[in-house]
């Protein structure tokens, strides 16, 4: 069975970051922690940073193959933000650590690219420039919003932000969401 | 009096920033370019960092705001050709801070305001949120643009993004003419 090398150093990290603060975790403790060698981290990652995003993505996210409804989108929404405020230590350090805002670029990359796939190849060809740029501007004021959120301290209730999520999707969006046959 | 002086900073930073990075231009350079003092230059400005400031809001968001309180006329086409207009300046001052970023953000969201707040009255926290909302994923997306090797046209992008925001808002949109 392959290692999953990613995930080791991911897991490593989190351990890690469950014992002293991100900041103070450097590239050599989690090699030394994980018994990885450097070559083999670098063969996954580009840096710390890298390991960090994947580390988020890895706990925070889960997107079906499938687009949800809009009452799943919701729930999903709040599932996620709840799970946040589990570690609310966690993601203040490390958003507050990314003063080039490359955290909330990198999630709007992943979160488009799931929303680009869950797009049925029937949808009808004129719309989908239209569909595309909606699901790209969502997950940019998504993230963005999120960025605001953690760093002023999470708060407002998760609830309370996915109801903002779910009020304000872009109209072509919206109708996706609620039928994603609907432009076939 | 000041504000010449500013200016004066102002537009040899955006001529000089064409000849060589923003982050290499040093006070010394715009003291050249100027041939004022040290000293001027810090009655003014605290630092580079705040001439930044200053010149996106007189040279950039400033008139944009100004044209449009003034003529009307389609506020976002406005503001992503001013961008390019000002795209060395932007991207660099942008990657150094988020200032710019930010700003854009507000900008629009000061324009989509504008109208919610002129046909609906005042704005309850709900209406604000969701302006905050499409703002901020404006503010961020103009960003890439900017970065974009292959980027629509400013009236493409700006067509876009309204076909993003929430119906009612694109019908104040079409509908409201600005007079102040």
């Amino acid at each position: 069975m392959a290692v999953d090398m990613e995930k080791i150093l991911s897991d490593t990290f989190w351990r890690l970051s469950c014992e002293r603060s991100v900041k103070s975790i450097k590239l050599a403790d989690v090699l030394i922690a994980s018994g990885v060698s450097r070559q083999t981290f670098y063969n996954h990652f580009r840096n710390m940073r890298d390991l960090i995003i994947y580390t988020i993505i890895e706990r925070f996210t889960a997107y079906p193959p499938t687009v949800p409804n809009i009452n799943e989108y919701y729930d999903s929404a709040v599932f996620f933000y709840k799970s946040i405020t589990e570690h609310k230590d966690f993601m203040m350090q490390v958003y507050k650590l990314d003063d080039k805002g490359t955290l909330p670029a990198a999630m709007t990359n992943y979160y488009f690219e799931w929303f680009k796939r869950t797009v049925p190849e029937t949808y009808s060809s004129i719309w989908l420039p239209e569909l595309l740029f909606s699901m790209k501007y969502d997950t940019h004021a998504l993230n963005q919003l999120n960025r605001e959120w953690i760093l002023g301290g999470m708060k407002e209730s998760p609830e309370y932000v996915s109801g903002i999520c779910t009020d304000a999707l872009p109209p072509l969006l919206r109708d996706y969401i609620e039928n994603p046959t609907s432009f076939a | 009096m000041g504000e010449e002086r500013k200016t004066e900073f102002a537009e040899a930073c955006l001529k000089l920033v064409k000849e060589k990075k923003l982050k290499d231009i040093t006070v010394s350079d715009l003291l050249h370019e100027t041939g004022s003092s040290r000293q001027t230059f810090y009655r003014y400005f605290w630092g580079k960092e705040q001439l930044i400031q200053y010149i996106y809001t007189s040279k950039i968001a400033g008139p944009v705001k100004k044209h449009y309180l003034d003529h009307g006329g389609n506020f976002l086409s406005n503001l992503l050709y001013s961008y390019i207009d000002n795209n060395d300046f932007l991207t660099q001052a942008q990657a150094d801070s988020p200032y710019i970023q930010q700003q854009t953000t507000m900008l629009i969201e000061w324009w989509l305001a504008l109208h919610y707040s002129i046909i609906k009255g005042a704005l309850n926290q709900r209406q604000y949120e969701k302006i905050h909302f499409y703002s901020l994923g404006a503010g961020s997306m103009i960003m890439e643009w900017l970065l974009s090797d292959s980027r629509s046209t400013p009236s493409e992008l700006a067509n876009h993004f309204k076909l993003c925001f929430p119906e009612d808002m694109q019908y104040l949109l079409r509908y409201t003419i600005i007079h102040i």
